[in-house]
């Protein structure tokens, strides 16, 4: 129990550390916060507009004032302006996070239903035939950069042998509403969803691997083979319970690596979402539109935090059982 | 842990076929990174032209150019071998940043007392912090160049060195010598710099390469998505130019795809040195501490 209110309260330390390190980068680099709140450098702003967009933004106020401003504007879901898009920074998310969440949700689940299969497969048999070639394999994947590994996914089944589109989540004129649509919507996903799955994959089999192997050296394993338990019987039902809790953890953690690996996914695929926003942002120099994203993004961990920590506390039996002593 | 210790009978006994695969893990790592080290110090041996040479642009590979030519008219293969230096300058550098903050940090979280719970939440935090869109935020911030690059890079990239410090040091406070200096009276710090510092080594070794193979791997993301400078480039701001200029559309697939294929090759390298070593700590202690 006070593991995971531990583990919470480290998750909301955490996003209230993003929250100041974004208030605090733009006014207290060396730069001038004008340039860095907009984006804009001198060339671009007269000094007209530099006064007016140093008082718009707040800038002649204190500091005290300046940060109470900021955390309203991001719990009032404004989330900053971006003064090159022209729109204020949550609903540019907004327009983007369906795309993102359609890539990224359906390879976390199959990254960690792969993970799962493959590294209690893996540590059945420790430096066996499949575990050698799967940690072999895992290893090889672990060294691929991400934007690698969708170019030449692009350059194979998109341009080479021409299976699946390329670019965006839907070819012009597609309506997601109906079947032609839905499926052309899937073909659109293989692609982006494969690469962050590739990409994801092996740090959580290595992982998971590692500790069931731990895990099989333990005597209630060996009492569970002399019963004559054998196979994925022993591997799901007696290993994992005992293996499964801080892979899961690491699971929910993952998302964020995720959202982050998005960026990279997006930006190969020309998906439009929150990540191709973040990688469009890094060239133009938006500040605002990177800020909002890294809260959002760091909003999300910590919500995903508290909901796996919530389900691993009710699935854990020691933490259910001293809650009912109590 | 320690009945696990003296319980768990050396699982990796029928030694021969895995110290093979072992040293030929580190013969493998060893060659190349010894190409890539040649290539970083003296390029003008492997490249056939010089950097400034210009041909005509989006030539195919041929045997005159075997990657190809980019947009602008440089043989692709020359560019990648320049960018060799760099890439690895700047992994080098942010890992060794890394690594010290990673040992510092991860030793006083194993120490104990209001310090060690100080570092210890410190650790919990950077864990929990998004390590690629934090990172993105602060180098947009911070500017391409060199130091910068490197610092931003390490600032999130010492969690789990200190995490593995931690572990082997409070491994480390339990063996007995450390009793004994406390009990002869040494000062802690005296004993957690000139005692325990030393006898994490192995720790520290092999963390070392995995961080070096994440940071090269992070500053190719970074400057895949345009922070990386211009001036000097590494093999990620290739692959932008490349991906920004319409490799995809002109088919330079020498362009887009050589310079990724390099840093899985670097880091295939550093990954056979990392087997190679915990295999050899696993041997001494029956224990490893990087993850």
């Amino acid at each position: 129990m006070k593991k995971y209110l531990r583990h919470i309260l480290i998750a909301l330390t955490a996003f209230l550390a993003i929250l100041v390190v974004n208030f605090a980068l733009p006014r207290m680099l060396p730069g001038d916060p004008v340039f860095l709140l907009t984006g804009f450098d001198s060339e671009v702003l007269s000094q007209e507009l530099y006064d007016s967009y140093y008082t718009a933004l707040g800038l002649d106020q204190p500091l005290s004032r300046q940060f109470a401003d900021y955390l309203a504007d991001v719990f009032g879901g404004g989330l900053g302006f971006s003064y090159r898009l022209n729109s204020d920074v949550a609903s540019l998310i907004g327009e983007r996070l369906p795309a993102t969440l359609q890539i990224v949700l359906p390879a976390l689940i199959i990254s960690t239903l792969l993970a799962m299969g493959a590294g209690l497969a893996a540590a059945r048999k420790p430096r066996g035939i499949t575990d050698t070639v799967m940690t072999t394999g895992a290893a090889l994947l672990g060294a691929v950069p991400t934007f690698l590994a969708g170019m030449i996914l692009v350059v194979v089944f998109s341009f080479g042998l021409g299976w699946l589109p390329y670019g965006n989540l839907s070819s012009p004129g597609m309506d997601v509403g109906t079947i032609e649509g839905l499926f052309d919507r899937i073909a659109h996903l293989i692609l982006p969803i494969a690469t962050l799955v590739l990409a994801t994959t092996p740090p959580k089999f290595m992982m998971l691997r590692a500790s069931a192997e731990k895990a099989s050296e333990e005597k209630y394993v060996l009492y569970a083979r002399s019963r004559g338990v054998e196979g994925t019987r022993l591997s799901f039902r007696h290993v994992f319970p005992n293996v499964g809790q801080p892979f899961l953890a690491m699971t929910g953690l993952n998302f964020g690596a995720m959202l982050g690996g998005s960026v990279v996914v997006e930006t190969v695929f020309s998906v439009n979402g929150m990540g191709l926003l973040v990688s469009q942002a890094v060239s133009d120099l938006d500040y605002p539109v990177l800020q909002g994203c890294l809260t959002v993004i760091s909003a999300f961990i910590l919500g995903v935090t508290v909901l796996t920590d919530l389900l691993l506390l009710l699935a854990d039996p020691a933490a259910r059982r001293k809650n009912r002593a109590h | 842990m320690r009945t696990r210790h003296i319980s768990r009978p050396h699982k990796s006994l029928p030694l021969a076929g895995e110290n093979k695969a072992a040293i030929t893990a580190l013969a493998a790592g060893c060659l190349l990174l010894f190409v890539f080290l040649l290539a970083a110090v003296a390029p003008s041996a492997f490249a056939p032209y010089s950097p400034s040479d210009t041909f005509d642009a989006w030539l195919p590979s041929s045997s005159d150019h075997i990657l190809g030519t980019d947009d602008a008219g440089a043989d692709v293969f020359t560019s990648l071998v320049y960018a060799t230096g760099r890439t690895l300058l700047t992994g080098v550098a942010s890992a060794a940043l890394a690594l010290a903050l990673g040992v510092l940090v991860g030793l006083a979280a194993g120490s104990g007392g209001v310090i060690g719970a100080l570092a210890n939440g410190v650790i919990n935090l950077f864990a929990m912090i998004p390590k690629l869109p934090a990172t993105i935020v602060i180098a947009a911030f911070a500017g391409g160049g060199l130091a910068e690059t490197v610092i931003v890079i390490a600032v999130f990239g010492w969690v789990t060195t200190a995490r593995a410090v931690r572990a082997k040091v409070l491994h480390i406070k339990c063996l007995p010598f450390a009793d004994a200096l406390t009990a002869a009276g040494y000062s802690p710090a005296r004993i957690a710099f000139r005692h325990i510092i030393p006898n994490t080594g192995e720790v520290i070794l092999t963390r070392y390469i995995t961080t070096l193979a994440g940071c090269i791997m992070t500053e190719a993301t970074l400057s895949f998505l345009g922070l990386g400078s211009v001036s000097s480039p590494t093999w990620g701001t290739m692959i932008n130019l490349a991906y920004r200029r319409g490799g995809f559309a002109m088919e330079a697939y020498g362009w887009l795809l050589a310079p990724g294929a390099a840093i899985m090759l670097l880091a295939l390298a550093f990954w056979c040195l990392w087997y190679f070593a915990e295999h050899r700590s696993r041997d001494v202690s029956g224990k490893s501490y990087a993850d």
